[in-house]
């Protein structure tokens, strides 16, 4: 018997969010109340503002414990840029949730067995409890 | 030993399967590693592993505008 859950990704931890933008090699602003650009130029205000390379930003801004991800999408960043939201948010997560596994399996002190790339593209870890 | 299998979609979404650890075990890893990951979409008890289908699910990284 084992417990199967699915779960959906959340960006919780700020540091995560960093590197998981800087494995994508994206550059960064962090502070306090940055002001993310869009269409109206009353954008919102965020911790972290990604550089786009064009006058609009995407922002996160923390809700609760999670961060969500803020832009003008359609009238700016998709038209502007090569970013499209569904695969920027999407690749997001994924590296997010990938470095997290790893460091999950750091501080429980456990092995990282294997982590193997599935034929659809999918990641498989397995985690070992040390003996 | 327990061991946990994580498989992560390419759409950042997972899925996580405790194996080989009795019921209170089973139950604290998974919790443990459901409370950092996100939110639980589903949870249920399997008889045995059986590797499951990609599943497509909403991310919750949100859009504004």
């Amino acid at each position: 018997m084992s417990h199967f859950t699915r779960i959906q990704t959340q960006i919780r931890q700020r540091e995560g969010l960093l590197q998981a933008l800087q494995d994508l090699h994206y550059s960064y602003q962090v502070g306090v109340n940055l002001p993310v650009r869009g269409w109206t130029g009353t954008g919102e205000k965020a911790e972290v503002v990604l550089d786009t390379g064009c006058d609009y930003d995407i922002g996160f801004v923390r809700r609760s414990e999670v961060y969500e991800a803020v832009a003008d999408w359609d009238w700016g960043i998709e038209r502007k840029t090569s970013i499209r939201r569904k695969s920027f948010i999407e690749q997001l997560n994924y590296r997010y949730a990938y470095n997290n596994v790893l460091a999950y399996a750091r501080e429980e002190n456990q092995i990282v067995d294997e982590v193997v790339v599935l034929e659809n593209g999918d990641t498989r870890f397995v985690l070992v409890e040390r003996a | 030993m327990a061991r946990t299998v994580i498989t992560l979609r390419k759409d950042g979404s997972q899925s996580v399967e405790v194996l080989d650890a009795a019921g209170p075990d089973c139950l604290r890893i998974t919790e443990g590693y459901e409370k950092r990951a996100g939110v639980v979409l589903d949870r249920r008890l399997k008889d045995s592993y059986h590797e499951e289908p990609p599943v497509v699910v909403e991310t919750t990284v949100e859009m504004q505008r």
